[in-house]
């Protein structure tokens, strides 16, 4: 029973760390589309993936917490969700996140030599691929092997 | 130390002990994929880890854990 307590909050905390790559993406990417799409018919759009975006961020987020709260009272439950491969894994996805946001902001330079690119923009870019790429990397190296 | 080159019998020992992935990440205190991570020689555990596979099985890291030598030869405890 407690062993498939254990896989269920695994899958739930891979399926939430999911929605969260989702909302933020939605959320973020919206954020950046509004300034260069104009029209009433764009911004409502926009804004509909925007608040989109949001509510499955929130959802997910809580969700987690959630998750992190009911596994604090079990020690046992906890330790296996943190055991030491998970931890390499997340090791691994921060690392792998750190060289993603330091070619994207390669990029934005040899990209600014031509053209020029607005600090919030980049500022931007730079949050969603940082965010973006520990998740991604985390749930993929979580996988099944 | 490559992973290529540390094999195990962690399947075996499973099948002759009865025990499914699940059980015996719940007896050492890991996640399922974590067993079979080790099992299909993609993660080399801890020694800790390691320790704790072999007890649950009641024989020495030695016989579940196999290193091989680079040029092929394998390198056991004579």
């Amino acid at each position: 029973m407690e062993a498939r307590r254990i896989e269920k909050y695994d899958k739930t905390r891979t399926n939430m760390l999911i929605g969260v790559a989702l909302g933020i993406t939605f959320f973020f990417s919206s954020n950046i589309f509004e300034e260069y799409f104009q029209g009433a018919i764009m911004e409502g759009v926009l804004t509909f993936i925007e608040i989109a975006g949001s509510c499955i961020l929130l959802f997910c987020v809580l969700r987690l917490v959630h998750i992190k709260l009911l596994i604090r009272k079990n020690p046992a439950l906890k330790a296996a969700l943190k055991n030491e491969w998970i931890l390499n894994n997340l090791q691994k996805a921060r690392a792998q996140a750190f060289f993603f946001v330091f070619f994207s902001l390669i990029m934005s330079y040899f990209i600014n030599l031509h053209s020029s690119v607005p600090a919030l923009l980049l500022m931007k870019i730079c949050i969603l691929v940082a965010i973006l790429s520990v998740l991604i990397s985390f749930v993929f190296f979580n996988r099944e092997q | 130390m490559d992973k290529k080159q540390l094999s195990n019998q962690i399947k075996v020992f499973r099948a002759k002990n009865n025990l499914t992935q699940e059980s015996l990440a719940y007896k050492i205190g890991v996640t399922r994929k974590t067993i079979n991570t080790i099992e299909n020689g993609v993660f080399v555990p801890s020694v800790i880890l390691a320790i704790k596979l072999a007890r649950v099985f009641e024989i020495s890291v030695e016989e579940l854990f196999n290193w091989e030598e680079e040029n092929g030869m394998i390198s056991k405890n004579s």
